[in-house]
């Protein structure tokens, strides 16, 4: 069994001081991740009002004896690590001795534990970071450590809690990583005695992802497994059938320690390619085996980033690790292998397999635009402006009828690239993105019906397999989303029912987009005030719900969708403060041409 | 090798139906193709995704040479269909390549060698029932438009058939209606059998499909296909897999009012009101009361409408607020002179009817209004 021993200086100095303790669910990961050290095999969470009131840690792992316990609460106390070389090799997920101390400082801490093959147990209390007691107890082998009143001592840091609902997501969110890291080892999170999350520690990823996104989302998992050298990343992605609008079901490993890492992100999306929509997001649980040298660590209190000695190797085993992985599935993207940068960056290229040429498929034609306002000085007759276009120019015009003059001013002349409409004005060029655009128009939609929305009822209600955070966030912010004519009900476990959708979205996937908005939403979360919240709510609504790029458009949606945009408020921005349009006035254009 | 003949017509009549099965975004060139063949004195014809869509049918030929083929669809379509009308001769010389002649034409069209072309596998069915062409495109007007487009629920994609001993049932829904018509005909199947077929392929069933034929259409099912053959064509798709809601349980089984509404009027009244009505998600307010109902709508930035249509009312006056949309989509294809229209609450599910049928069901759900 390891011991605890203080540090010396030298190595604390060495250790950046930082935080530990910011909310419930950091004390949730911490105590944890001392369980997992400590060999658990079986670890229960149990909260109350979001940990605020209570957390308690149960595990059947090694235990410690008295003495080494009275060690445990004094800062940088720890079994993991002795001298400065050791730093170098961290194969525990705890290291820096600064959990319990820091708990402590700020709480009611008591630790009752009875090492493995000990007769009896000892029990601890820690108060205002003071030992108030210690005694002997008799109890179970393993460690429970329980904290109640959390932040009692410091009023401010308690005030800025979050509503119960978003402070139990947070914690159940470490539960998962950490489930997802051990799946050897059974969970169980308990709020308020009611069951949020459990996992059977059967030692299979699909089972603990079946347990925390729901058996549907399971099924579409592909597996992942691929070695090079002494590097080896295993787990699971998800199928291109199944995406989200966010990273926030990416969870990454390195060894068992979950990590946020841009590298790894940038490298599972780049093997999807164009497998992936705009603005969607695969979701993945990899972990990534590497000699404990490899990795440092060591940069951030909360150990959640890491930097690798040899960034490059890991990037092109997760490349091709997850493209492998998917092409196994009979799912291979058109750009791979793809050997020049980010294929889908830069004004020149159109995205790949969405060309279209009315007419042809021969490239390198000549598209014959008839832009009539695009002069200032033109012809009425024959106002015919030629572009040659040497890399296909994408503009999909119905035959024969290139400008439709929509009102006196705007005309408009097509769709480029599959994400802008070209417009023209009498002097000006507009271009204007098609998301953005929908999104204001929808974000007007929505606000201007605030006060009288229509919600249509179903004839079949839907269930919503989320996880434990979205769902909580989704129920959070039910008066809103029921003011927008969402009826939602606490459907057991983390699924919900739904009973109606907004009458303006029937037509725009209204599941797909209440599950984007609750993985959304678990991830930020709203400004606190419920008028700002709704804005917030709108405008997520709004992006959601509105057409992406990337869609081609038929002649009279582009027509709608223009008409619609130029009656809004505020045509130029959209509800994030994007711009919408942006333009070229004829005189810019002139002196291109040497005018 | 492939050497066949058959009349322009024919040939172009066929490729027009058949075009339609080719993918064109196939990963696999070959899929993109219309396969064809030439044996026992017919020419075959087939293109398939692989996935939701098989068209595969035969013409009478003069053949020559027994062989096979595949060439691009789209390009096999419009060449045939700008020839002359006369015998057509195709004839392909070497793998992957076929000459087409006709008249002083003489096309040379590079395809693939039909080796590696796939098919669906084909059916092993368990179940078997034919039934008449005119009545099956019948049943599919009456349902498929019901399905949902939402890709996110697959199952509600497609259309439940449910094949009973002594009749057949087509259910669709998109939750926010569901459209439900029994076909009573004796089918020969021992058990009851249901499966999920996709709305995609049953419109393409239905284009096919003559409106006033009383030719026999076979049904086949399987565990995991489909096939139809009506004339001298078979379409086939993969089953949806999946549990179909439980539709039973949609069907409101005491409304206590009834409203008894001429069609033709009522869909009038109904696209006039829509014109407003389409700026505000197509809502329509219905007010009954004794022998009037009253429809009106408002949109907030353009004004509102009113109309008012005569009905027979039986139990209390009733307001409730539908989706024009929905409603009208069932008004098109009910067929007869009369609706019956059953309420309860202004909440509660509506059921429409045709007047004295009870082989066809359309429930309707309501739009509240959140203030």
């Amino acid at each position: 069994m390891p011991t605890i021993r203080i540090l010396p200086d030298n190595l604390a100095n060495r250790i950046a001081a930082g935080e530990v303790v910011e909310r419930p669910a950091s004390a949730v990961k911490e105590l944890v991740e001392n369980a997992l050290d400590a060999g658990a095999r079986r670890v229960e969470v149990r909260l109350r009002e979001g940990g605020r009131e209570l957390i308690q840690v149960v595990d059947d792992g090694c235990g410690m004896t008295a003495e080494d316990l009275v060690l445990a609460v004094h800062r940088f106390a720890t079994s993991k690590i002795a001298e400065a070389q050791d730093l170098d090799a961290i194969t525990t997920l705890g290291f820096r001795g600064e959990a319990l101390p820091s708990i402590g400082a700020v709480a009611r801490l008591k630790i009752a534990t009875r090492p493995v093959g000990q007769e009896g147990g000892t029990a601890i209390l820690v108060e205002g970071g003071e030992i108030t007691a210690l005694e002997e107890v008799g109890c179970a082998p393993g460690t429970t450590v329980t904290i109640s009143d959390l932040f009692y001592n410091t009023p401010a840091r308690r005030k800025f809690l979050a509503t119960t609902a978003t402070e139990r997501g947070h914690c159940a969110d470490w539960i998962v990583r950490l489930a997802l890291a051990y799946p050897h080892v059974s969970f169980r999170l308990l709020h308020n005695d009611a069951q949020v999350l459990a996992t059977g520690g059967t030692g299979d990823l699909r089972e603990v992802l079946a347990a925390t996104f729901g058996s549907d989302t399971a099924r579409e998992l592909l597996p992942v497994d691929l070695q090079i050298g002494a590097l080896r990343l295993r787990g699971v992605v998800s199928s291109p059938r199944l995406l989200r609008a966010t990273r926030a079901h990416q969870f990454f490993y390195v060894n068992s320690r979950y990590v946020r890492s841009r590298a790894l992100g940038a490298a599972l999306t780049k093997a999807y390619g164009m497998l992936l929509p705009a603005g969607r997001q695969p979701l993945c649980a990899l972990r990534l085996e590497i000699g404990a040298n490899e990795v440092d660590p060591n940069v951030h209190p909360t150990k959640i980033e890491v930097r690798f000695r040899r960034p490059g190797e890991i990037f092109s085993l997760t490349e091709r690790a997850v493209a492998e992985a998917l092409a196994t599935a009979g799912y291979r993207s058109l750009d791979r292998p793809s050997t020049s940068a980010e294929p889908r960056r830069g004004p020149g290229l159109l995205p790949a397999g969405r060309l279209d040429l009315p007419d042809s498929d021969r490239r390198g034609q000549i598209e014959r635009l008839r832009i009539n306002p695009f002069f200032d000085e033109v012809d009425e007759r024959d106002a015919g402006v030629e572009v040659h276009a040497e890399t296909p120019l994408s503009v999909a015009t119905s035959p024969g009828s290139a400008a439709v003059p929509l009102t006196d001013e705007v005309a408009l002349l097509g769709q480029l690239w599959n994400r802008y409409l070209v417009t023209a004005t009498g002097d000006r060029l507009l271009l204007i993105d098609q998301h953005r655009a929908a999104e204001r128009v929808l974000f007007e939609h929505l606000q201007r019906k605030d006060q009288r929305v229509a919600s249509q009822l179903l004839a079949i209600p839907q269930s919503l397999e989320l996880s434990g955070p979205e769902s909580a966030a989704l129920l959070e912010s039910r008066e809103v989303l029921e003011r927008l004519g969402y009826q939602l009900e606490d459907f057991g476990g983390t699924s919900l029912l739904i009973r109606a959708v907004p009458a303006a979205v029937t037509y725009r996937e209204p599941l797909g987009m209440l599950r984007d908005l609750a993985a959304d939403l678990a991830e930020t979360s709203l400004p606190g005030e419920l008028a700002a919240a709704r804005q917030e709510i709108l405008a997520r609504v709004a992006c959601h719900g509105a057409i992406t790029a990337g869609q081609r458009l038929r002649q009279a949606e582009m027509e709608e969708l223009l008409r619609a945009l130029l009656a809004t408020q505020a045509p130029a921005v959209c509800p994030h403060g994007d711009p919408i349009i942006v333009d070229f006035p004829a005189s810019q254009v002139d002196r291109r041409f040497n005018r | 090798m492939l050497k066949a003949s058959c009349p322009q017509g024919v040939l172009h009549e066929i490729l027009q139906t058949i075009s339609r099965g080719v993918s064109g975004r196939s990963t696999q060139p070959v899929q993109n193709n219309i396969f064809l063949s030439s044996a026992d004195g017919n020419l075959r014809l087939v293109a398939t995704d692989l996935e939701y869509l098989s068209l595969d049918t035969q013409v009478p030929a003069m053949v020559t040479e027994e062989g096979a083929v595949t060439i691009p669809g789209r390009v096999f379509n419009e060449i045939v269909a700008s020839l002359a009308e006369e015998e057509v001769s195709l004839e392909s010389e070497s793998p992957g390549e076929l000459t087409i002649r006709c008249a002083k034409s003489n096309y040379h069209v590079r395809g693939l060698p039909s080796d590696d072309f796939q098919f669906l596998p084909a059916i092993e069915p368990e179940v078997e029932f034919t039934l008449p062409e005119g009545d099956l495109r019948k049943i599919l007007s009456q349902t498929i438009f019901a399905c949902s487009q939402d890709e996110t629920r697959p199952i509600l994609t497609g259309a439940l058939f449910c094949a009973k001993p002594d009749n057949l049932i087509v259910v669709a829904t998109d939750t926010y209606r569901l459209a439900l018509r029994t076909l009573s005909l004796p089918l020969d199947v021992a058990e009851e059998k249901k499966v999920i077929v996709s709305a995609r392929v049953l419109g393409e069933l239905m284009r096919i499909l003559e409106e006033d034929s009383s030719d026999p259409v076979s049904v086949r099912l399987s565990r995991r296909l489909v096939e139809f053959e009506v004339r001298n064509l078979k379409i086939a798709s993969r089953l949806i897999e999946g549990e179909f809601p439980n539709y039973e349980k949609v069907i409101p089984q005491d409304p206590d009012k009834k409203l008894v509404l001429q069609i033709a009027p009522l869909e009038r009244v109904l696209r006039r009101a829509f014109i407003v009505a389409r700026l505000d998600s197509n809502r329509v307010v219905l007010r009954g009361e004794e022998s009037l109902l009253r429809l009106s709508a408002q949109a907030p930035d353009l004004g509102s409408v009113e109309e008012e249509i005569e009905m027979e009312l039986t139990g209390d006056p009733i307001e409730i607020a539908f989706n024009a949309r929905y409603l009208l989509d069932m008004l098109e294809v009910a067929g007869g002179e009369q609706v019956a229209l059953h309420l309860a609450g202004s909440l509660n599910p509506g059921t429409l009817r045709p007047l004295g049928r009870d082989d066809y069901t359309y429930v309707v759900m309501p739009m509240q209004i959140i203030a």
